[in-house]
């Protein structure tokens, strides 16, 4: 199958809309077919002291607990992230696929913080440096999951995907200039303000000139 | 076409070295899994299966492989360095990186046709040494110490006639190379002994509130405000509290970028341009790699610097980029 682009957008969407327990189904195969095309990556993170690894997408309603070391690896979706890990990896879903897969330095998403990693270095680190040596596409083992229908499901999602990210595109460019509408709003109603304010202030100051002349055409009257 | 000036690249993983020949390195670098060489991480490097798939798949587009055996020999256990040695040649390494004397002795004695290149490590900064190198052990190259200014350069060049590597891009140690130990002092390992400046078991990051906080063993190095870049926990770029003020003692985290030198670089007769950043992933070195291509192949043909050049800000460490010494010399 043809290298393609991670549909993040879709996934996500598709993500936050599945409860837990068929995720951790759709994983579970996921994984086993990632341990048939990478039987290198399974053995060397099996070789690992057993580990737990906190993963955290920002943007998703999900939490995620890498276990591996010992055994076969698990990943499973968890509501928090308060159980005991050796590290946590927090960033958006697009950030740690592309670590996943390797497309995206994990060094540079560290120095601009759009992933943080916490804990014990050592075993990000070994996992990353692992991830490295083999390069896992993860959309093109997740399609492989449908068997013969892969190809028309690969094509299906990336026109979906194309279409999210359309309209998302739109979305951003209404928000943009209803932001803009808003600000303009703004800085109308705040020119108003200081209008009124001048002419309260021209007001007051034409009632006090008013009431000397009247002053002084009384006193002109009187004498 | 004529080389502008050899790019030497960096290949923590076979992944990385086949990205860094496709991107078009002349030549890529990389070492052996164990305290030989100078990037000693959990999970990087080569066993001797890797390198030698490595070194073919290099050959066979043109690219020649170094092999880094650069650190220093432990008293009384000469045994990995000697078998690395061994190792590296069997498999057709191009050159070994090396900067104890006495692999460089051993590598000389056996190996007489194997090129030598003296590593970095070696701190080879003064004509008197790099002559008494090649003098003595016949080295072909010189990877010089990031403390030295341009014009300095062209000194050593002419005082010593021998081919000259520098750093041109990556992670930049504010220490001379092969002597610092401030390192080994917060955690017991040694750069130069273990290969490991900051090993990651000592490393730990913690998130305070909207801060990021960077400990080194027991010592904190740094604490990241919300909005400033993150930053590698090696001691020399610590901010440190001093008269009750965090700043940073040695140099701050910043990425060395020679791309506006590249020409004086050349004028001062330098061969090669060494590229950091063997811990680095394969996304980095392609990427890397290939800007300084396209930079390297526009010179060589008189054109201006491509795009491309301005893009490489964001992959440095703290988002910004320096000279070091070669503007200013070293302080």
């Amino acid at each position: 199958m043809a290298e393609a682009e991670f549909p993040v957008l879709l996934v996500s969407n598709a993500l936050a809309l599945l409860p837990a327990p068929i995720l951790e189904r759709g994983i579970g195969l996921l994984l086993a077919v990632l341990a048939r095309k990478h039987p290198r990556l399974f053995r060397t993170l099996a070789a690992h002291p057993p580990c737990a690894i906190g993963i955290e997408p920002i943007d998703l309603p999900h939490r995620f607990v890498l276990r591996y070391g010992g055994g076969f690896p698990s990943l499973i979706p968890t509501g928090t992230l308060d159980q005991p890990l050796n590290a946590r990896v927090k960033g958006k879903l697009e950030s740690l696929v592309g670590l996943l897969e390797g497309r995206l330095d994990s060094d540079t998403l560290f120095f601009s913080r759009e992933i943080v990693i916490t804990g014990d270095t050592e075993t990000v680190l070994s996992l990353r440096n692992a991830l490295e040596r083999d390069s896992v596409d993860l959309f093109a083992t997740a399609m492989a999951l449908f068997g013969p229908a892969s190809g028309l499901v690969q094509h299906a999602a990336l026109a979906l995907e194309r279409r999210l990210v359309k309209t998302r595109r739109r979305l951003m460019a209404w928000h943009e200039a209803l932001h803009a509408a808003r600000r303009e709003e703004a800085s109308v109603a705040a020119r108003c303000a200081r209008l009124e304010a001048q002419l309260q202030e021209a007001n007051a100051r034409l009632a006090k000139l008013e009431a000397r002349l009247r002053r002084r055409d009384l006193a002109r009257d009187l004498s | 076409m004529k080389a502008y000036l050899e790019l030497v690249c960096p290949a923590g993983t076979p992944a990385a070295l086949r990205a860094a020949v496709d991107a078009g390195a002349d030549a890529v670098y990389c070492g052996f899994q164990d305290c030989t060489n100078a990037r000693n991480y959990p999970g990087l490097n080569f066993d001797r299966h890797e390198l030698k798939s490595g070194i073919a798949y290099a050959h066979a587009r043109g690219c020649r492989v170094f092999v880094a055996v650069n650190t220093f020999a432990r008293a009384g256990d000469f045994g990995p360095w000697q078998r690395a040695v061994d190792d590296a040649a069997a498999l057709g390494a191009d050159a070994i990186i090396v900067a104890d004397l006495g692999v460089l002795d051993y590598a000389a004695r056996t190996y007489p046709q194997l090129r030598l290149h003296l590593s970095v490590q070696a701190a080879a900064a003064s004509a008197f040494a790099i002559r008494f190198y090649r003098e003595t052990f016949g080295i072909s190259r010189v990877i010089l110490p990031r403390v030295l200014a341009v014009e300095e350069i062209a000194a050593l060049i002419g005082q010593t006639d021998i081919e000259a590597e520098v750093f041109a891009f990556g992670s930049l140690g504010t220490m001379v190379e092969g002597r610092c130990y401030l390192s080994s002092y917060i955690t017991g390992r040694s750069p130069s002994m273990d290969g490991v400046c900051a090993p990651a078991e000592h490393v730990s990051y913690q998130e305070e509130g909207n801060c990021l906080v960077s400990r080194l063993g027991e010592v904190m190095i740094n604490l990241f405000g919300p909005d400033e870049p993150a930053a590698y926990p090696t001691p020399c770029k610590g901010r440190y509290l001093v008269h009750g003020r965090p700043i940073y003692l040695f140099e701050e985290p910043i990425g060395l970028n020679v791309i506006p030198l590249l020409a004086e670089l050349k004028a001062a007769g330098v061969t090669a341009l060494k590229i950091e950043g063997r811990q680095r992933s394969r996304a980095y070195v392609s990427k890397i790699v290939g800007t300084f291509r396209a930079i390297l192949d526009s010179l060589a043909q008189g054109k201006p610097l491509p795009a491309e050049a301005a893009e490489l800000a964001g992959v440095a460490e703290g988002g910004r980029e320096t000279f070091g010494a070669y503007a200013r010399g070293w302080r």
